[in-house]
């Protein structure tokens, strides 16, 4: 008994010293990146990993930031958002980082916000949190210690209707997937598109597991629309675009329109010949060859692309992207803020105050006090699927 | 006039699928009054093995769709054999547990086989989308339904008209009497699970070149499917084709004429009809009650 006892404190002190140690030894830079790795949402948390790996191993090769060593630690959500919270406690708490990279899906990101209070300008854990989900919540209103860095769905709705307002076409059917994701998507599409004069003929949804959508797709194109947008995720975009070709809708001129939740090969391998000519707004990387060399992105775009494809031999997706942006913008702001290693609070205004201008991967950022996504529409640009792949549309 | 076709085919097509996978629930059902809850699983599994077969092994379709129904049929038995006959001592709802649980570990296996994205399959035929009334018709919906009906003439002659087809029934109707008859019950009952297995497999084989094979598509077939055998009257395979077709069709039309959001609701809402007022189903023949 009593040796167990002399055991146990003899362990705890021995933890505690060594505790101490790492706190008093804050010489690097340590950051925390929490992904979906593992789950069914593996096909975002991937690719966003492999990126922060790839850009923690190049800065340090080139000596660091500021002449710091970046560290960072890697954990996996299983896209599980109690799981999200435990991981960020445990990376903030007892890693002691100094800010979070990541989740990948916004119910995670939410909890994560909720749970470490970042939503509140005087939090209790000085760490910003640079998100690479889209949800709205996350940054409308805009939160003191969360930012995001993929294109929203309002951008990608404005891009949309922009370009169908270019090619004037006045009626526009609308297909959703009734969820979070698609709702948002309708309603950010009906407030802009009576701004740009294109009328929405027809709403039609569907739920997230449903495997044929022949019916809707055939009520829509009874109301003779110009053009049909999709707004969904997974599964559910593909049968749509098969279902659309099998009624040989395009072939009556109508023009199918996705998201940039299909800005993804997997999406245009799914379809088959079925993708041929469906068009939709997406991040610049997957076209990366085809800008003009005047495009401010081109060369970080380029840069990135072959970094990525060389070293795990496949193709980069706009996730890794994401990921590259949410690690990238923090490493800009440590190096123009001059921000102190385990500074988080001095890292939020550098976030805020010094980035503007940054070229990333999906877009030129300019976060500000008013706006925690920086990102603006011209940094979308209209694809066709063409022979399988992704081309600029003229 | 068209559109009113499209609607309709777009509902047989589901409708379909979700009377074979109702033939399936009932087969087991009658021969053991299990409800199975891994019956979804099955109709995954069909198409898991199909896209394995034709996309990864490149064997033709014509090998692959009714190698499909034979696996099936051995992941049936191997059902039988693994869940319900170590627990159907302990009465039914133990087996049903039983099955809730096998439904949960097919599902998590198929996710680490062949991983949580969907997998295209090629169809059978062409994709090419011919033109029928107006309306414009998948080759593989024809396929699907021509198939089906093959199918379903072959159970439809084997149940009616041979020996071990009405064994079986005998085996539904009263075992002990079965029994006492020299049907040997416990192997009609294997042959019920190799059936059932095989129908449900076929019928995710056929889906799957329509909505894409996923490992969690079974949940909501199986459901759907459910709900056809007791539109039908749990037990009774004729109802439970109608019940499917009813099923779907309905789907298919409160989709294109009412609003798409109601689709599901409206089809639950049948259900709850037909069990409020003909709870034994809406096709039956008059049948004593046993007391």
């Amino acid at each position: 008994m009593k040796r167990i006892v002399v055991a146990l404190l003899a362990l705890i002190i021995g933890a505690t010293w060594c505790w101490k140690v790492v706190e008093a030894k804050e010489k690097v830079y340590r950051i925390g990146a929490i992904f979906a790795v593992t789950g069914p949402a593996a096909w975002l948390g991937d690719p966003e990993k492999k990126a922060v790996e790839l850009l923690e191993e190049r800065i340090n090769k080139k000596g660091g930031i500021n002449g710091t060593e970046l560290e960072v630690v890697v954990m996996d959500t299983h896209g599980d958002p109690q799981t999200a919270v435990l991981k960020a406690r445990e990376l903030v708490t007892k890693k002691g980082v100094m800010a979070l990279v990541g989740p990948s899906r916004t119910p995670t990101s939410a909890a994560i916000m909720k749970a470490l209070q970042l939503e509140r300008k005087t939090a209790r854990f000085k760490v910003p949190l640079v998100s690479c989900a889209a949800g709205r919540i996350l940054t409308k209103p805009v939160k003191p210690w969360v930012f995001t860095t993929p294109q929203t769905n309002a951008l990608a709705a404005e891009k949309i209707i922009e370009y169908l307002s270019g090619k004037r076409i006045k009626r526009v059917g609308v297909l959703y997937v009734s969820n979070g994701f698609g709702e948002d998507g309708y309603k950010n599409l009906k407030t802009l598109a009576s701004k740009h004069g294109v009328e929405i003929v027809g709403a039609e949804t569907y739920g997230g597991k449903d495997r044929d959508m022949t019916a809707q797709l055939t009520k829509l194109a009874a109301q003779r629309p110009g053009a049909i947008i999709n707004w969904s995720v997974g599964p559910t975009s593909v049968i749509v675009t098969k279902n659309f070709k099998q009624l040989g809708l395009d072939r009556k001129g109508i023009l199918l329109i996705m998201t940039h939740g299909q800005g993804n090969i997997k999406y245009v391998e799914l379809c088959g010949d079925a993708a041929e000519g469906v068009i939709l707004p997406a991040g610049k990387i997957l076209v990366a060859q085809e800008l003009p060399n005047t495009d401010p992105q081109k060369r970080v775009l380029m840069e990135f692309k072959e970094m990525y494809e060389k070293t795990y031999k496949e193709p980069v997706s706009t996730f890794a992207g994401h990921a590259y942006d949410a690690l990238m913008l923090v490493v800009e702001a440590l190096e123009k803020g001059k921000v102190k290693p385990g500074d988080g609070a001095a890292l939020r205004e550098a976030l805020e105050t010094k980035t503007a201008g940054f070229v990333g991967i999906d877009g030129v950022f300019h976060y500000s006090p008013e706006d925690h996504n920086g990102l603006s529409v011209e940094d979308l640009v209209m694809l066709k699927i063409e022979k399988g792949t992704f081309r600029l549309t003229k | 006039m068209a559109q009113l076709i499209q609607y309709i085919f777009a509902g047989l097509t589901m409708g379909v699928i979700y009377a074979l996978t109702g033939v399936g629930f009932n087969l087991i059902y009658n021969a053991t009054g299990v409800i199975n809850f891994a019956q979804g699983e099955f109709v995954m599994l069909g198409a898991m093995l199909l896209y394995t077969l034709q996309e990864v092994l490149h064997w033709s379709p014509f090998i692959s769709l009714p190698l499909v129904f034979i696996l099936g049929g051995v992941v049936g038995v191997v059902f039988e054999y693994g869940v319900v006959k170590p627990l159907i001592r302990l009465g039914v709802i133990t087996v049903i547990i039983g099955t809730i649980g096998a439904s949960v570990v097919l599902k998590g296996g198929a996710m680490l086989i062949w991983g949580k994205n969907a997998l295209a399959v090629e169809p059978l035929i062409s994709e090419k989308p011919v033109a029928f009334l107006g309306a414009s018709l998948n080759i593989q919906v024809l396929v699907v339904l021509v198939v089906t009906a093959i199918a379903v003439a072959i159970f439809w002659y084997f149940f009616g008209f041979t020996i071990l087809g009405k064994a079986i029934q005998a085996c539904s109707v009263n075992p002990l009497a079965a029994r006492l008859a020299g049907v040997p019950v416990e192997r009609m009952i294997t042959l019920s699970f190799c059936f059932s297995g095989a129908l449900s497999a076929l019928a995710g084989g056929l889906i799957a070149p329509i909505t894409l094979a996923e490992y969690d598509m079974g949940t909501m077939l199986a459901l759907k499917g459910f709900c056809a055998a007791i539109i039908g009257g749990l037990g009774n395979n004729p109802g439970a084709m109608v019940g499917g077709l009813l099923l779907g069709v309905m789907e298919g039309l409160s989709a294109g004429y009412l609003s798409s959001g109601y689709k599901d609701a409206l089809a639950f809402l049948v259900l709850i009809l037909v069990l409020f007022w003909r709870p034994e189903g809406l096709i039956t023949r008059g049948k004593g009650e046993r007391v």
